[in-house]
């Protein structure tokens, strides 16, 4: 808890936590927030900038930009969240569990791992939603089968050098069970890195839901999304140039506030990244 | 020594490195109901394989190659994994160097505690917590409703070999393998954790097999003493007859390096030479390379360990006769002249 205190005094933590609370509570609250009907349309107030009846202007079928914004918060978040929890699922835990299962068990998965860590995220949710059919879940569960191959290393990782610590092998010895174990002394250990992996996996499945929603996969119009205002106010840049600047600052607040807290935890716990902690633990050993 | 040993290790054969090496060399000791054991020896001598392989905990490519151990009746060299979960932690307890490492640096010790207890006995969670705290007051610790919420990095060492102490005796056991438990501790506290070592015994009639190089440590807790060196008991008998006449010449090196009171001796003293590495084939005494007494015969055919009366046991050619307080011999002789 201490080091959570200690993160806490780091001006950026609290810049960053502050962004991603707005952020939340607009995902949430994001409907009822909006001055306008985000789909309400209007031919006669068409690419319209700021003023104070639409406080970011209209976009080209004259649909409030703010209200949209603030309405296609949920789906954007609750979109890459999803990709997050699914590679959490599908590659967290059996990371864990896989610190206890053999060597052909750990070439098998690495190597799998290794092969769909060479996929790109977009080609691949193209190729998913091409065959499963265009949809949001589709698309995301394309990108959580991508994080989980992340989350399935670091947390071997980080669990396999718990798996050598004494008190495991005096709890072995008592009888507890590989189970017991993983619960009681190894998931809690391993819980920090995890987090700070989850946090950068987050910014990374947003930008990539906002690419997709761009593409015109995963959500589909006329529901508003962040990546979805991003693409089509593109198409209208020589009437608004600055049009796409609002979609685009709430991503890069949003991914930038993600990736400043996790690194802020990852510094304040002691953990670093992958290459150091592997670097580490062979200095360990060669001792 | 009575006829109904709590464990009687009979022969025990240990090899490490895959088998390529025989760092246990025919072991044998008995241990009975409420008696206190002292195994002596220098790193490497064997002690920790043998205390190791009781408890059916030896590392990765170390394994018991043949002899016996037999505790309350069973043998244990053949157990399967599920006899051992009845034995280890249940009947036989063990404590080992460096409490803070067999303690979960993130979780409270009550809790570590309170997990064995639901483990082991299948305490529910109020139950184990209730009961490892009466657990933790039994050990001497000072408020231990408060102990109990601490996490290791807020406890001293001797604490937490209490803490640890309290995990090795929850079950009740019969036998406490006590693995240089209280090396890593200053004296004081060494010296209290030793108090309540003898106190557990004396109230529980628990036997402790106890592991040191500190002579001192040995004296203080146990009624026996069996030396090591380089694999093979060389001594064993009651521990104030080995330690007031050693019979053996290590044995008596040993007390020579050891005895630290004497502040107006200037030089460490040190017994020349290194011990065999484990495994090595010596025709002979594995000792006679480093022995002043050594003779030609020494070295020439493998030395028994004979038995002398008062339950001693020696593996010296030149301790053939009668060994004891009253005996006068060539080790006691030097010893004299040496002062």
């Amino acid at each position: 808890m201490s080091s959570f205190r200690r993160a806490w005094r780091l001006p950026s933590v609290k810049l960053s936590v502050t962004i991603l609370t707005v952020v939340l509570l607009v995902a949430v609250f994001g409907d009822l927030l909006a001055p306008h009907d985000p789909l309400a349309q209007n031919p006669r107030l068409r690419l319209l900038g700021p003023s104070g009846e639409h406080l970011l202007g209209t976009d080209y079928l004259g649909r409030d930009v703010l209200s949209r914004l603030l309405a296609g918060t949920g789906l954007s978040i609750a979109a890459a969240a999803e990709a997050v929890a699914i590679g959490l699922l599908l590659g967290a835990i059996p990371g864990l569990a896989s610190v206890f299962f053999g060597k052909v068990f750990e070439w098998t998965t690495m190597r799998l791992v290794d092969a769909l860590l060479t996929l790109p995220f977009v080609i691949f949710a193209i190729a998913v939603a091409g065959i499963l059919g265009n949809g949001p879940h589709q698309a995301m569960a394309a990108i959580g089968l991508l994080l989980a191959p992340v989350f399935y290393r670091v947390t071997r990782t980080a669990a396999l050098g718990f798996t050598r610590a004494q008190y495991v092998e005096a709890a072995e010895l008592l009888g507890a069970s590989r189970s017991r174990i993983l619960r009681t002394h190894i998931a809690g250990k391993v819980l920090p890195t995890v987090a700070v992996t989850a946090a950068g996996a987050s910014a990374a499945a947003l930008l990539v839901v906002s690419s997709l929603a761009f593409l015109g996969i995963g959500v589909e119009p006329p529901a508003p999304t962040w990546g979805g205002m991003l693409a089509s106010d593109l198409g209208y840049l020589h009437q608004r140039p600055l049009a796409p600047l609002a979609p685009a600052v709430v991503i890069m607040l949003t991914v930038g506030a993600l990736n400043a807290l996790a690194d802020a935890v990852r510094d304040t716990t002691g953990l670093h990244t992958d290459s150091h902690r592997i670097d580490e633990s062979e200095e360990v050993h060669a001792r | 020594m009575p006829a109904e040993a709590l464990l009687s290790v009979r022969d025990l054969r240990v090899t490490v490195s895959g088998g390529r090496a025989e760092a246990v060399r025919g072991v044998s000791f008995e241990v009975a109901p409420g008696e206190a054991v002292g195994l002596v020896g220098e790193s490497g001598s064997g002690k920790t394989l043998t205390c190791r392989a009781v408890l059916g905990a030896l590392a990765p490519g170390c394994s018991v190659s043949s002899g016996e151990i037999e505790f309350g009746g069973h043998d244990l060299t053949g157990a399967s994994r599920r006899q051992w979960l009845g034995i280890r932690g249940s009947r036989i307890g063990a404590v080992f160097q460096d409490p803070a490492s067999y303690l979960n640096p993130s979780l409270p010790v009550g809790d570590q505690l309170a997990e064995v207890l639901r483990v082991k006995l299948g305490l529910r969670r109020r139950a184990a917590r209730e009961r490892a705290v009466e657990l933790l007051g039994a050990m001497g610790l000072h408020d231990p409703a408060r102990v109990h919420g601490q996490y290791p990095h807020e406890l001293s060492g001797g604490m937490l070999q209490r803490v640890l102490i309290a995990v090795a005796v929850s079950c009740d056991p019969e036998l406490l393998i006590a693995d240089e438990a209280t090396t890593a501790l200053d004296v004081t506290v060494q010296a209290e954790v030793l108090e309540l070592l003898a106190r557990l015994r004396a109230e529980r009639g628990l036997s402790i097999v106890c592991v040191s190089h500190d002579l001192a440590v040995i004296a203080a807790l146990c009624d026996r003493i069996v030396v090591f060196y380089g694999g093979e008991i060389v001594e064993s008998g009651p521990a104030r007859e080995v330690l007031d006449s050693p019979a053996h010449p290590y044995t008596e090196a040993l007390l020579r390096v050891a005895s630290a009171g004497d502040w107006g001796r200037r030089t460490l003293e040190v017994i020349p030479g290194q011990p065999p590495p484990a495994g090595a084939s010596l025709p002979g005494c594995r000792f006679a390379g480093r022995c002043s007494f050594a003779e030609e015969a020494c070295s020439a055919a493998p030395v028994p360990l004979t038995a002398h009366p008062g339950g001693r046991e020696v593996r010296c050619l030149l301790r053939q006769e009668p060994v004891g307080r009253d005996a006068v011999g060539v080790g006691a002789g030097a010893r004299g002249s040496d002062l």
